[in-house]
C-alpha cells in the first residue's frame, strides 16, 4: 500500500463510527416507544382471604387459676401453721397449657411481697415434683411427700433476700391443651436455726411457658 | 481460588452462620408468665413450761410442770447463791425429783427449760423454783 492511499482510510475511519451508533440510538428510542405503548387492555385481579386470627399461649394453675398472660393466682391453701424443723409439707399444683401449641416451661421461686419475710436462709425449703401429692398428717412431725421425679437435683433454700431462684426450666413440651400435675414439697430442715421460731413469710412461684417453635 | 478471595468467602459462611444462629434464638414464639402465690408459712415455737410446781416428798424434791407434746425438758439444779451447777437431766417426762443425797445445805435453784429434740430450738425462758436444805430439812421455799 502506498503512503497516500494509507492517509485517506486513517482520515475516513472516524467518520464510519457515528452509522452504528446512530443505528442504535435509534433503536433504543423506538424500543422504549414501543414498549410504553405496549398494552393497550389490562386487568387487576384481587383475592381476600378469611379472618387470620392469631393463637393463644396461656398457662394457667389448678382450675381457673392464672388466666390470661401475665396473670397472678393466689393459692392459700399452700400453708402452713406451727412449722417445725424436721417437717415437710406436700401441696399439689396443676399446670394447664390451655393454649393451642406446646410449650416448656420453667420456673423460679422467691418470697412473696405480700407479707414480710422473717426466715433466715436456713429455714424453709422448696422443692417441686411432677407427680402426686401425698399429703402429710395433722400431728408433729408432719411429713409430707411427693410422688413421681423430682424436676431439680435438691431443695432449694429460700434465700432471705436477693431475686428469683431458679428451680428448673424447659420442662416439657407441653402439649396443647395437656396439664402436669405438680407437687410443692415445703420443708423446714431440721437445721433450722433456733431464730426462725414463730417467723413467717409467703412464697411465689414464677411459671414462664414458652412456645416450643417447630 | 486467591488466598484474598479465600478470606472473603469464609468470613461470608461465618457472618451467614451466626445470622442464621441468632436468628433461630429470636424467633418469635409466644410465652405466658404465671404466678402463683401461697398463703402464710409461719414456724411455731417452743414454749416455756408452765406451772412448776415444787413438793417435799420423802427422797426428796419433786418439780412437776405442764409442757407441749413432742417436747424434751433440761432440767437445771443450780447453787442458788454460788451459781455452781450441780446436776442437769435431759427428759421427757414432766416431773423431776432432785434427791436429798444431792442437795448440800443451802439453797439451791431448778430451772426446767423446754426443748425441741433432734434440733436447736429452746424456749425462751425456763422458769425456775428453789429448794433449800437445812438441817436435814428439805424445803420448797
Amino acid at each position: 500500500m502506498s503512503g497516500p492511499r494509507r492517509a485517506v482510510e486513517q482520515t475516513r475511519r472516524p467518520r464510519s463510527l457515528w452509522r452504528p451508533v446512530l443505528a442504535l440510538a435509534a433503536a433504543v428510542v423506538l424500543g422504549v416507544g414501543g414498549a410504553s405503548s405496549y398494552a393497550y387492555w389490562q386487568d387487576t385481579a384481587q383475592v381476600t382471604t378469611g379472618q387470620i386470627t392469631a393463637g393463644t399461649l396461656d398457662l394457667q394453675l389448678d382450675s381457673g387459676g392464672a388466666v390470661g398472660t401475665g396473670t397472678a393466682y393466689t393459692k392459700t391453701s399452700i400453708a402452713a401453721s406451727n412449722l417445725y424443723p424436721g417437717e415437710r409439707l406436700a401441696f399439689p399444683l396443676t399446670v394447664r397449657n390451655v393454649g393451642g401449641v406446646p410449650v416448656r416451661y420453667s420456673a423460679t421461686v422467691t418470697r412473696a411481697a405480700s407479707q414480710p419475710w422473717t426466715y433466715d436462709a436456713t429455714a424453709i425449703t422448696l422443692q417441686v415434683y411432677a407427680g402426686p401429692t401425698t399429703a402429710a398428717g395433722t400431728s408433729y412431725p408432719r411429713t409430707g411427700s411427693c410422688g413421681g421425679t423430682a424436676l431439680h437435683s435438691s431443695a432449694v433454700a429460700v434465700a432471705p433476700s436477693g431475686g428469683p431462684q431458679a428451680l428448673f426450666s424447659a420442662r416439657g413440651p407441653l402439649g396443647g391443651g395437656a396439664e402436669e400435675p405438680l407437687c410443692l414439697l415445703v420443708a423446714m430442715p431440721s437445721t433450722a436455726a433456733n431464730a426462725n421460731q414463730g417467723k413467717t413469710g409467703t412464697l411465689q412461684l414464677d411459671l414462664t411457658a414458652e412456645q416450643v417453635v417447630p | 481460588m486467591r488466598s484474598g478471595t479465600r478470606v472473603v468467602v469464609a468470613l461470608t459462611l461465618l457472618a451467614l452462620v451466626a445470622l442464621g444462629s441468632s436468628a433461630r434464638s429470636t424467633q418469635a414464639a409466644f410465652s405466658d408468665a404465671a404466678a402463683v402465690t401461697t398463703g402464710a408459712l409461719t414456724a411455731g415455737t417452743v414454749e416455756p413450761v408452765t406451772g412448776l410446781n415444787c413438793a417435799v416428798e420423802a427422797e426428796g424434791a419433786r418439780f412437776t410442770w405442764t409442757g407441749a407434746p413432742n417436747r424434751q425438758y433440761v432440767v437445771t439444779v443450780t447453787g442458788a447463791t454460788t451459781g455452781v451447777v450441780a446436776a442437769t437431766t435431759t427428759t421427757t417426762a414432766t416431773s423431776y425429783t432432785v434427791n436429798r443425797a444431792l442437795l448440800g445445805l443451802g439453797t439451791w435453784r431448778v430451772s426446767v427449760r423446754a426443748v425441741l429434740p433432734g434440733t436447736s430450738w429452746v424456749a425462751p425462758s425456763a422458769p425456775s423454783r428453789n429448794v433449800s436444805l437445812a438441817l436435814n430439812l428439805i424445803s420448797c421455799p
